[in-house]
């Protein structure tokens, strides 16, 4: 599963700003939304839930990362969004450090391989400092898009 | 530094190693000083990391190989062991919406 096969392009977000961790879900629910990837009915039910999901347990799993996700009945595949906080998110991480990059993702219940394979390949390009590095410093969606791509080749899987 | 301490778990739930239980090994390994690796196949992960945990992609049935060295390996392990028997104490199944 590559990267460019869920991320929804139009919905990438290169200069989020955002107040605080809701905010943050927020705006890339509605980017998805505006994007067609979700339907607008269930804009708020999926914002609820992840917001749901973060009570949980914070998903800013450090390195200046968080990947905020949900399972929701309305979509019917994986569906996912980047986004970019230059000035940085309180997102309660686990490290205490605020969050600059965003991967939002929203699954289908019924497909939890499909979530789990969505995690693993965002997680293992995350751990790559050369990647999040070159991906902070991506300033249109046109730049993150090829980052994505160039991500995408170097897998083997 | 004692020898390592081997065991072989099995991914519980439905949904596998996803956030929730991979933020729950991280929290767990990291109370022991020994080093924790949790590998499937020749894919191993610190278990202290939660991108390489979560970068293992294991799914509900797949048997990973935790190893530990250190002083508290043993412990560590069977720390390990009771986490994933557990089923990850039922927030594993807790995401959906």
């Amino acid at each position: 599963m590559k990267l460019n096969e869920f991320v929804v392009a139009d919905a990438i977000l290169p200069d989020l700003q955002a107040a605080s961790k809701e905010d943050a879900i927020r705006a890339m629910v509605a980017s998805l939304k505006s994007s067609g990837a979700i339907p607008a009915g269930d804009e708020e039910g999926i914002i609820s839930a992840i917001l749901k999901r973060e009570e949980l347990g914070s998903t800013g799993i450090g390195n200046g990362v968080a990947v905020p996700h949900t399972k929701h009945p309305s979509v019917d595949r994986l569906v996912a969004t980047v986004a970019l906080a230059k000035n940085g998110v309180d997102f309660a991480s686990l490290d205490g450090e605020d969050v600059f990059i965003l991967f939002l993702l929203v699954s289908p219940p019924d497909r939890p391989g499909d979530h789990l394979r969505g995690l693993e390949n965002i997680s293992r390009h995350l751990r790559d400092q050369t990647f999040c590095s070159f991906l902070r410093q991506s300033s249109t969606k046109k730049d993150i898009i090829d980052l994505l791509d160039e991500a995408d080749g170097d897998q083997s899987s | 530094m004692s020898d390592a301490v081997t065991a072989n778990v099995t991914v519980p739930g439905t949904n596998g190693l996803h956030m929730v239980p991979c933020s729950l090994i991280a929290q767990r390994a990291s109370t022991f000083t020994s080093q924790v690796t949790i590998a499937k196949g020749d894919t191993k992960a610190d278990a202290r990391n939660i991108f390489e945990l979560l970068g293992l992609g294991a799914g509900e049935g797949t048997v990973l190989n935790c190893e530990a060295s250190g002083d508290d390996a043993s412990e560590a392990i069977a720390s390990l062991v009771d986490l994933f028997d557990s089923g990850f104490e039922g927030h594993a199944n807790r995401t959906s919406s």
